[in-house]
């Protein structure tokens, strides 16, 4: 406003001074959405730091060492809001990238700081759950319906049965999955407008050993 | 003024304003993140809370930065880094299964104003969380004189199958913090399993920073019964270093955070008092459900519970430290009739029914930290 007030007594170079410092007060007067959309320090992980959280992660030497060449999954990439130092400063903000590493039942934990954009830390992890990813739940789908005793059970209508999850904690070492990685399938379809889950098949697919087990007394 | 001079400073305004990060804690968080809350809702404002939230899959319904003011003249007073629920497991009496329900990676799941109406003071926050802002009941009484309170509430529900778990958080006009666990959802049907009882239990960890990071104290409020005798007393004693507490019912146990930054204006040390809700207490085969509270040194990898006890193990010096506190709440669920039956349709045997909700808790209950009754004319 102060420029268009003066404008006119200004000279060329002036003028041209004005528009390149104005423009960009103005566009962030004007465009009050797009400066509301930088990620403040506490909001949740955005898509792009999630890919590099897990980028990182995947390439750093610590981690590679640990997972060596077993097969592994990425569980979870979570937010983490550090605490900053000196206490009264902003959060720092990282990530926690989660590995399950199958052969041997264990995790792997790498810490990402985007400030840094670096891992700043990474230890093995025992006896903690390490999530299941999304690509495991369809594995263990996809393993159930290939397998043709449940499908029988399913009956023609297989297709329709909604298949939720439930992870499998084994603590007896007789058990098939104990140090396995094991999900069990719950199937569920709507019934009187409600999803009702049907009593059998019960059904474990261990990941570990990619195979079916369907329980019944 | 010289249009370099004009130019250097409108240039440094600009970069100073897109460079700069948040001035203040009520920043640290974008909407739908950011909460703010006035109480009373109608006329001049008394008290205020503020905090930011979020619902990372396998961690439920996550408070953070949550600060309280106790009148528009004080400053904002901290009381949560983060808060959340570690883990929800469930150990059936049979033995087995044993699930560690949160730790599987669950979302939270959808709420809509079928949930949340906007009737009842609810509003949908991105599509998984119901803030409710609304009356509490009574906050105090004497005869005809009245005070009636409000609360902002903040819930979301694990949909981990079968089941769903509301996770509650309640921020009342006076300061005190509920945190409530409910269990609700279809029995598991498969292996007739439908009517084997069993528990479900969440594990709070409390990142407490009373009045910022740091230090923090942790006491052990214990409260005696001098038997035979006609008299009692209470205790508050530091608890020095890292543990594991079992929760008395008739010790009245209760964990006391204090800061010593924070005084009221009597010159009273302020803290906050973490008081169990249960209906019962449980303990498993699993060491780490041993006890009902423990207290740990903050470590930003100890997040979640299985590996309490190794956490305290040396045990860490807390009497002036960033402190976390853990406690452990329980539902004691046994199947009854009104939690469903199987209908045999479609050609297949069907679980038809919902269990009700059940709720565990704990309350944190400010204590000194208003100069006199609040929500008091």
């Amino acid at each position: 406003m102060v420029v268009a007030r003066r404008g006119p007594r200004f000279d060329p170079p002036r003028r041209r001074y004005a528009l390149i410092t104005v423009w960009p007060l103005a566009a962030m007067l004007l465009a009050p959405r797009a400066f509301a959309q930088r990620v403040r320090p506490l909001d949740p992980l955005t898509p792009r730091e999630t890919q590099l959280a897990q980028r990182l992660a995947r390439a750093d030497a610590r981690v590679r060492d640990l997972i060596g060449n077993r097969r592994s999954v990425t569980g979870s990439v979570d937010f983490v809001a550090l605490k900053p130092e000196p206490p009264d400063s902003f959060p720092v903000r990282s990530a926690v990238v989660e590995f399950y590493v199958y052969d041997g039942d264990y995790g792997v934990r790498a810490l990402v700081d985007f400030r840094r954009q670096a891992v700043t830390e990474v230890d093995r992890i025992d006896r903690e759950p390490i999530p299941f990813a999304t690509e495991e739940i369809v594995t263990a789908k996809r393993l159930a319906m290939q397998d043709t005793s449940v499908r029988q059970k399913l009956g023609a209508e297989a297709e329709r049965f909604r298949v939720d999850w439930l992870g499998v904690t084994a603590r007896d070492e007789h058990d098939p999955c104990f140090k396995h990685r094991c999900l069990q399938l719950l199937f569920s379809r709507r019934v009187r407008g409600r999803d009702l889950y049907l009593t059998r098949p019960a059904v474990v697919v261990d990941l570990t050993t990619q195979t079916v087990r369907r329980e019944e007394p | 003024m010289s249009v370099a001079r004009w130019f250097v400073m409108t240039s440094a305004s600009a970069i100073a304003v897109l460079i700069a990060g948040p001035a203040t804690a009520q920043q640290l968080c974008s909407n739908p993140f950011f909460v703010q809350q006035s109480f009373p809702t109608a006329g001049p404002t008394e008290t205020t809370w503020r905090l930011c939230w979020d619902s990372t899959p396998g961690w439920g319904l996550i408070i953070r930065f949550a600060e309280f003011r106790k009148s528009p003249t004080s400053p904002f007073v901290r009381l949560f880094w983060d808060a959340y629920v570690s883990e929800i497991f469930v150990p059936y009496h049979s033995g087995w299964p044993r699930y560690t329900d949160l730790s599987y990676g669950f979302p939270l799941t959808t709420v809509s104003t079928a949930d949340c109406p906007g009737t009842t003071g609810g509003t949908v926050l991105a599509g998984k969380v119901c803030k409710v802002v609304r009356d509490r009941g009574v906050a105090w009484k004497k005869d005809a004189q009245v005070r009636r309170g409000q609360e902002l509430v903040l819930w979301g529900a694990v949909g981990a199958a079968n089941y769903n778990y509301i996770i509650e958080w309640a921020f009342r006009d006076d300061g005190v913090v509920v945190g409530r666990f409910g269990a609700t959802g279809q029995n598991l049907s498969w292996d007739d399993m439908d009517t084997v009882p069993h528990m479900h239990n969440a594990i709070w960890r409390l990142d407490i920073d009373l009045n910022g990071c740091c230090p923090n104290s942790v006491h052990q409020g214990i409260h005696h019964e001098n038997l035979p005798g006609l008299t009692a007393t209470d205790f508050d004693t530091i608890i020095p270093t890292e543990t594991g507490l079992e929760w008395k019912p008739l010790a009245f146990h209760s964990l006391n955070v204090y800061s010593p930054t924070l005084h009221n204006s009597l010159g009273h040390l302020s803290s906050y008092h973490l008081i169990p809700l249960p209906s019962g207490v449980a303990r498993h085969a699993e060491p780490w459900t041993q006890e009902d509270f423990w207290v740990t040194r903050y470590h930003w990898s100890e997040r979640r519970p299985e590996n309490l006890p190794s956490y305290i193990s040396p045990p860490e010096n807390i009497s002036s430290a960033d402190i976390v506190v853990w406690y452990m709440g329980s539902l004691h669920h046994h199947p009854r009739d009104e939690d469903g039956q199987f209908i045999n349709v479609l050609g297949g045997r069907y679980w038809y029914g919902e269990a009700h909700v059940m709720w565990t808790g704990f309350m944190l209950k400010p204590n000194d930290l208003f100069d006199g009754t609040p929500l008091f004319p």
